[in-house]
């Protein structure tokens, strides 16, 4: 009778396992592919606060096509002063059919120097320009990326949500784990939480001011907080606009060599 | 009176085209730095190497498809450094102070074509801090510790460009020659290096023998660009004059015709990113050692790699030769040479302080140059640095940079964007 009960209890686990795995990548597929319009547009302030109080403040303007598969952005800093006119030309394309996550093309154009540069697509784990968010954070990282895990549900506001585990499957990752609070109806992330190589939570995300423009949902503001440094960087998003008519030259190398983004 | 008519005027030209602009944007630096010779630099020991404040401002005026394009600097040189190339700036007597007109043009683009005209910068090749392709615009070389992009100065040209989905090719036509600048102030550190062993060495840019102003003394260029996924690529050539002069036995300096054919790529592989880089010089004038010149063919070819691991690390390094057939006598060189870079820097605490380094090795006789640099950024606004150049001798000739060993130095620089 015991055996059978254990024997029971393994395939109901293994049953549950294998349906909370499956649940979990549309989950994460269901967030990556959120509806945001085939363009969209904004620009966001990101104030920087260290563990003093003493706050810098960056200005970026943003630009997203779809053509076809590949998703194109150009982000143009506006200040600080010293940066204006850095531009950041990025194009995503889907994951390869293994599932692993395809290098994106990239340039930067540096006023100074007069010249476009071809950067390396693989690495977006380093820190956007000194704030607390990565490159990955700040666009949609790849699914490719990670595997997927449902530890649970939880409410965020009174808004239930999915607690979705995203493990990297790069081993050498500086964020080896991300849990995020995904809303069961929207699959928008109320917040979330990074954990380090050796499982310490690192840093912490706040979601807020999320609503539907045109259609989309669409989070206006974030807060990430690095625990070890107790640095915190708030991103604002401002005149957003979707499916809205951006001049396509825009997502071209020519475009940011003549400073035409801005 | 003329001159004040036509300031007015130009005020008057700036102020109707900001009014009637759709939009105007003036940013700008405020720069101030001084450096001291080294304990090794023999007579330059604690001798003041730099001291100079400067006004960068930039005006952009944007219509509809068009951009109008103004960068001027004014310049204080407290060790009355300061020449002109009879072009890039308009210099004081004492050598004190310079106006610059960097780059001034107007900017419209079509839906496929597109035209630059005026005194413009354009930086040509994917080399870092590596003259190959890179020979559009000269150097300003009378400045030895300004970054090599901060060196280019502009040329007056029409540029056409034709633009596709993921190309784009230019043509250059530059009716106007615009030579280096060279160090030929008295107060300029430079000076000694360049012309100190001449007793007849050239003191104002009108002592060169310039190319005439006429239709044809002018130069000419094209690039063609192609950004693809999995690599860039571009080609060039240029036919127009060599920037630097070259002497007769009597230092008399003239400049010389030369024509270009270059390549270039980039290629990203994971977090690498590798760049390829050569040019083909016809029959170049080379200087000869006893003076005036000789002809021959010259090939320069670049390997190199960006590495950016994470942590912010960004690692750049870079092999360099530079070939001429034929035998290196009488010329002022040998017919293989070659260099080799590593650049390193990484930023700490959100970018606030920034570590870098940068050094070269010519590897013939193993002179080196080594830039170890500290940078803190006050506010969003003030940046201060602390720099140390290091020039060094190779163990049995000076070499490419050891002719430099005695302008070794220490700068502490301040700068306020806004």
């Amino acid at each position: 009778m015991r055996k059978i009960t254990l024997l029971c209890a393994a395939i109901m686990l293994l049953a549950g396992t294998a349906i909370y795995a499956q649940n979990a990548d549309e989950i994460a597929k269901a967030a990556y592919n959120l509806p945001d319009g085939n363009t969209s547009s904004y620009t966001a302030t990101l104030t920087l606060i260290d563990k003093a109080g003493k706050s810098r403040v960056r200005e970026i303007a943003q630009y997203n096509m779809k053509d076809g598969e590949v998703k194109k952005g150009v982000t143009v800093f506006r200040s600080p002063k010293d940066v204006a006119g850095v531009s950041y030309l990025s194009f995503d394309y889907p994951d390869n059919p293994d599932g692993t996550a395809k290098d994106s093309d990239s340039w930067l154009y540096l006023p100074a120097m007069k010249k476009v540069r071809r950067v390396s697509g693989s690495s977006k784990d380093d820190d956007f320009q000194g704030t607390d968010f990565t490159y990955d954070d700040m666009g949609d990282r790849s699914v490719g990326k990670d595997t997927f895990a449902i530890l649970g549900e939880d409410t965020v506001d009174g808004i239930a949500c999915w607690k979705l585990e995203c493990t990297a499957k790069d081993k050498s990752a500086k964020i080896s784990r991300r849990v995020l609070w995904v809303g069961k109806d929207n699959y928008v992330t109320y917040k979330g939480e990074y954990y380090d190589k050796q499982n310490k939570l690192f840093k912490t995300m706040e979601c807020q001011d999320i609503v539907q423009i045109d259609g989309f949902w669409t989070t206006q503001k974030m807060v990430m907080t690095t625990l070890t440094t107790n640095h915190k960087t708030i991103y604002e998003m401002k005149d957003i606009q979707y499916n809205n008519d951006i001049n396509p030259a825009f997502f071209t190398v020519s475009a940011l060599e003549r400073g035409q983004v801005k | 009176m003329m001159r004040r008519f036509l300031l007015v005027l130009f005020v008057l030209f700036l102020l109707c085209g900001a009014a009637s602009a759709q939009e105007l944007d003036y940013s700008g630096s405020f720069i101030t730095q001084a450096g001291a010779g080294l304990p090794n630099t023999h007579h330059n020991s604690g001798d003041l190497l730099v001291g100079q404040t400067s006004f960068d401002s930039t005006f952009k005026v944007y219509t509809d498809e068009t951009m109008l394009y103004i960068n001027t600097i004014l310049l204080y040189d407290a060790l009355a450094g300061q020449s002109s190339n009879g072009a890039s700036a308009f210099v004081s007597d004492n050598n004190n102070f310079s106006l610059n007109l960097k780059e001034a043009y107007f900017d419209w683009r079509g839906e496929k074509l597109a035209l630059r005209v005026g005194r413009q910068i354009a930086a040509w090749g994917k080399a870092d801090d590596v003259q190959i392709v890179d020979i559009l615009c000269p150097q300003d070389e009378s400045s030895l510790y300004s970054d090599y992009q901060d060196n280019r100065l502009g040329i007056d040209a029409v540029r056409l460009s034709y633009i596709g989905e993921s190309t784009q090719t230019d043509f250059y036509w530059i009716p106007f020659f615009t030579p280096s600048t060279l160090p030929l102030a008295d107060g300029n550190p430079l000076n000694d290096v360049m012309f100190g062993d001449f007793d007849n060495a050239p003191g104002r840019y009108s002592d060169f023998d310039m190319p005439d102003k006429d239709l044809a003394s002018g130069e000419y260029g094209a690039r063609f660009s192609a950004y693809l996924p999995s690599f860039d690529f571009s080609l060039y050539g240029f036919y127009g004059w060599d920037d630097m002069p070259f002497y007769t036995e009597e230092m008399a300096g003239k400049y010389k015709r030369m024509a270009m054919v270059g390549a270039d790529a980039a290629i990203p592989a994971g977090d690498f990113v590798f760049r390829l880089e050569s040019a083909f010089f016809p029959q170049r004038y080379m200087q000869a050692s006893e003076g005036g010149t000789r002809q021959r063919n010259q090939i320069m070819a670049l390997g190199g790699f960006d590495w950016t691991p994470t942590g912010g690390w960004t690692i750049t390094a870079q092999y360099v030769a530079d070939v001429v057939t034929g035998s290196d006598s009488p010329l002022d060189r040998h017919t293989y040479e070659h260099l080799a870079t590593l650049s390193v820097e990484k930023p700490f605490l959100n970018e606030t302080i920034t570590l870098s380094g940068s050094f070269a090795m010519d590897l013939r006789y193993f002179s080196t140059n080594t830039e170890l640099m500290v940078e803190y950024k006050f506010t969003d606004s003030i940046t201060l640095s602390l720099t140390g150049e290091f020039y060094f001798a190779g163990p049995d000739k000076d070499g490419q940079f050891g002719s430099y060993k005695d302008l070794s130095c220490i700068i502490l620089k301040a700068k306020y964007s806004f």
